[in-house]
């Protein structure tokens, strides 16, 4: 009898243990037991909304599962596709990318989709994160001046797009109507220093880049995916000049990358950084020292790097005429100290003769053989095509620059009246802080491997052309600009 | 003699205030449309449907034309209309039940009406509001051709002028576009309200095709339609199928049609 009880004693202890085994493993967070489906919902907040480049703040790790009221309003509206462009935008919040939504998987949310009584046209909303007819679509549909009112209970973690899914679909993502809604996973994403939210998108207009004036959607182009405009945050230099993402040296940042489309894949890339680690399309998946990253259209990615050195970083589409020619650039400019080992700047820069024989400096690179210009119409002709091989990759054809990012050479107030400060940005090449026509640039433009002969040239083609004041440059006051100084820093 | 002009009077008066036997407005200006096919956009097969001939007014209803009916018919004033018939907003741009005030003027296509109202509109003319087939029918001519269907540029043209629908308060009605068939603003006043505008595609979501009813189709991107690229009458059906009658919209007027005798 002793026997037996003790045994049923031990028995119970063993239960117990097993109890307490499994418990603790629970309270670990042990996701083998956790399903955010059962996790009661405790309490309701309205969600933070944020516009672009801006995300809500982490889900405090500890906070229970909740309702979140979600109220986003559907407003058509003008905006600035670039400088002297317009375009009517359709926009979940106002902005293209729609506001972020930031939730925690288990959380509820009550989703208010309110459509504007200006608004010309009815719009409903498919979440990627909803697990449901149409993510939402199909219980959102909403006409002007109306409200309608779903919920979904998270279930899967990950960094999901959002868009409208209303006919013409493709007309209404076309016309900006996606964005980002980050599900964290229970106990939360891993710090970082700095969040931002980038979506590109294509766009597809009457008239072509950098056309002037109100341009309207085109279908056609839409359907052959020909777009005019590749952008991040819904218009050109949206995330540069002074509207650039910054940190600095020492942090680490994580960027959320959507790509609503409508039509093209985005090959994701900052220039000058590795990603540290690359959540496969916004999904557990992590991936590591990534260079590049696909994100389709539909879908995201987060990427997260630590910022070693300053400068500044662009954020490109690596389908790079993209990036160069339809606006899909963005900059993240990094402050702080220097740090030689990492990256030493440029140390010298000399001639390479594959035959041997002694180095050359730059200026008598074309030696004696050059043809010289004989009058100054043609040293504008052969200065335009200086101009054509080399600059108007960054200039652009028409001289004017890419706002924040490429300083205008078109009616430029920077040189016009001092030409000498067009000869140093060319021979010893210019980087910091300069104003241009009132915008300000901050940026680097290396030294051109350009003989005395063709900076005269290409300068002389620039002051008689592009709304400039005319005028000429004679290779002996390169020379003389050349044998004065070392790069310029800045023009103040 | 006195007292006889007054009874007649009295007799006018309260004749006038029937519903019953209130003169319609006499200024509507009704077009004859003849019949033939129309080719529907939303369908498995490429059969036209026949369209018999009817009457349609030249314009959308305006604020003026409403107000007599309103003023004839007081249950459809602004603070008698029942709730079932109309949202809160009905008529919301007119100064008061029967005073139209600056937002609404007189000769702009009246909006905020629920389909109700307009249906019961229609109703007193002794018409009433077109299926859909029908408007889709007329607002297939282009200036110049009574059939634009299938013309890309046509659609493209339409995109243009939806993007650019006016806002409150309106321009007059007769002004802007007018098509083969001597019909003012089948496109880019404001949106109008058909008879039938909820039975066709009735997915709220425009990707699916439904499977509750092979014979309807949805608003879909790829099948269920002729012409997956006409994106212009997309946008008509989107807007069509997020309605329902008791709304009141800002860019939603109507217009009746009266059938051939």
């Amino acid at each position: 009898m002793g026997f037996m009880m003790s045994l049923i004693k031990n028995k119970l202890t063993m239960v117990l243990l097993i109890i307490v085994a499994f418990s603790f493993a629970a309270c670990d967070g042990g996701k083998g037991d956790y399903n955010p489906a059962d996790e009661k919902v405790v309490g309701e907040t309205i969600a933070e909304l944020t516009l672009p480049p801006h995300v809500p703040a982490p889900i405090d790790p500890h906070r229970a599962a909740t309702k979140q009221i979600v109220n986003m309003e559907v407003l058509e509206h003008e905006g600035e596709m670039m400088d002297g462009v317009t375009y009517t935008y359709w926009t979940f919040g106002g902005s293209v990318p729609g506001q972020f939504i930031r939730i925690r998987e288990g959380d509820e949310v009550e989703f208010h989709l309110k459509n504007h009584p200006d608004n010309k046209f009815a719009h409903n909303i498919d979440l990627h994160a909803v697990t449901g007819p149409g993510g939402g679509a199909a219980s959102s549909f909403t006409a002007p001046g109306h409200e309608t009112v779903f919920s979904f209970k998270a279930l899967n973690p990950g960094l999901y797009v959002y868009h409208c899914a209303t006919a013409p679909v493709g007309m209404h993502i076309a016309n900006g109507m996606y964005g980002l809604i980050l599900v964290e996973p229970k106990g939360g994403l891993p710090k970082v220093d700095k969040e931002y939210y980038v979506m590109q998108g294509d766009f597809y207009t009457a008239g072509r880049y950098g056309e002037a004036g109100h341009q309207p959607f085109d279908m056609d182009k839409a359907l052959e995916e020909n777009p005019d405009y590749v952008v991040f945050n819904g218009s050109v230099g949206a995330i540069a000049g002074d509207k650039a993402l910054t940190a600095k040296v020492g942090e680490t940042v994580r960027l959320y990358v959507g790509n609503g489309g409508p039509n093209l894949v985005s090959s994701f890339h900052v220039i000058g950084e590795i990603f540290d680690e690359v959540s496969v399309e916004g999904g557990d998946m992590i991936n590591k020292n990534v260079q590049t990253t696909l994100i389709p259209a539909g879908g995201a990615a987060m990427v997260t790097f630590k910022v070693e050195v300053p400068g500044s970083l662009h954020l490109v589409d690596h389908s790079i005429f993209r990036a160069f020619n339809k606006g899909a650039l963005g900059s993240l400019v990094v402050t702080g100290d220097e740090d030689q080992v990492i990256y030493s700047g440029q140390l010298e820069d000399k001639v390479y003769m594959a035959e041997g024989g002694r180095s050359l400096t730059l200026p008598s690179a074309k030696g004696s053989n050059e043809k010289l210009a004989g009058s100054k119409a043609e040293r504008i002709k052969m200065g335009e095509n200086v101009y054509k091989n080399l600059c108007q990759a960054c200039h652009q054809p028409d001289a004017k620059g890419m706002k924040g990012v490429f300083p205008p050479l078109a009616k430029s107030d920077y040189f016009a009246d001092d030409h000498n400060k067009a000869i140093s940005a060319i021979v010893h090449g210019l980087s910091g802080k300069i104003t241009v026509n009132g915008e300000i640039y901050n940026s680097a433009m290396p030294a051109q491997a350009l003989s005395d002969e063709e900076v005269a040239n290409v300068v002389t083609y620039l002051l008689n052309n592009f709304g400039n004041k005319g005028g000429e440059v004679s290779p002996d006051q390169v020379k003389k600009v050349r044998a004065s100084g070392s790069a310029g820093n800045g023009g103040h | 003699m006195i007292k006889k002009a007054y009874i007649l009077i009295l007799i006018i008066l309260l004749v006038g205030s029937s519903s019953l036997i209130a003169e319609p407005p006499s200024k509507i200006e009704w077009k004859s449309i003849p019949s033939g096919d129309f080719f529907p956009f939303f369908a498995d097969t490429v059969k036209p449907i026949k369209i018999d001939g009817f009457f349609i007014t030249e314009t959308q209803i305006t604020n003026a034309q409403f107000l007599e009916f309103v003023k004839a018919n007081p249950k459809w004033r602004r603070s008698k209309i029942k709730s079932l018939f109309a949202e809160s907003s009905y008529l919301k741009y007119w100064k008061s039940d029967t005073v139209l005030g600056k937002q609404a003027p007189p000769n702009a296509p009246v909006v905020m009406v629920s389909w109700f109202a307009a249906s019961a509109y229609c109703n007193w003319l002794g018409g009433r509001l077109a299926d859909m087939s029908e408007w889709e029918y007329v607002a297939s001519a282009s200036k110049t051709s009574k059939n634009a269907y299938n013309s890309d540029e046509f659609s493209s043209t339409l995109l243009k002028m939806y993007e650019k629908l006016p806002k409150i308060p309106l321009p007059n009605v007769g002004q802007r576009f007018k098509n083969a068939y001597g019909v003012y603003d089948m496109h880019g006043l404001v949106w109008e309200w058909t008879r039938d505008f909820n039975s066709v595609i009735v997915s709220t979501d425009s990707r699916e095709k439904t499977n509750q009813d092979g014979k309807l189709f949805c608003a879909a991107g790829s099948i269920g339609n002729v012409d997956p690229s006409n994106y212009s009458a997309f946008v008509r059906y989107s807007m069509w199928s997020s309605l329902q009658a008791k709304y009141c919209i800002r860019n939603l007027g109507f217009r009746c049609v009266k059938d051939k005798l």
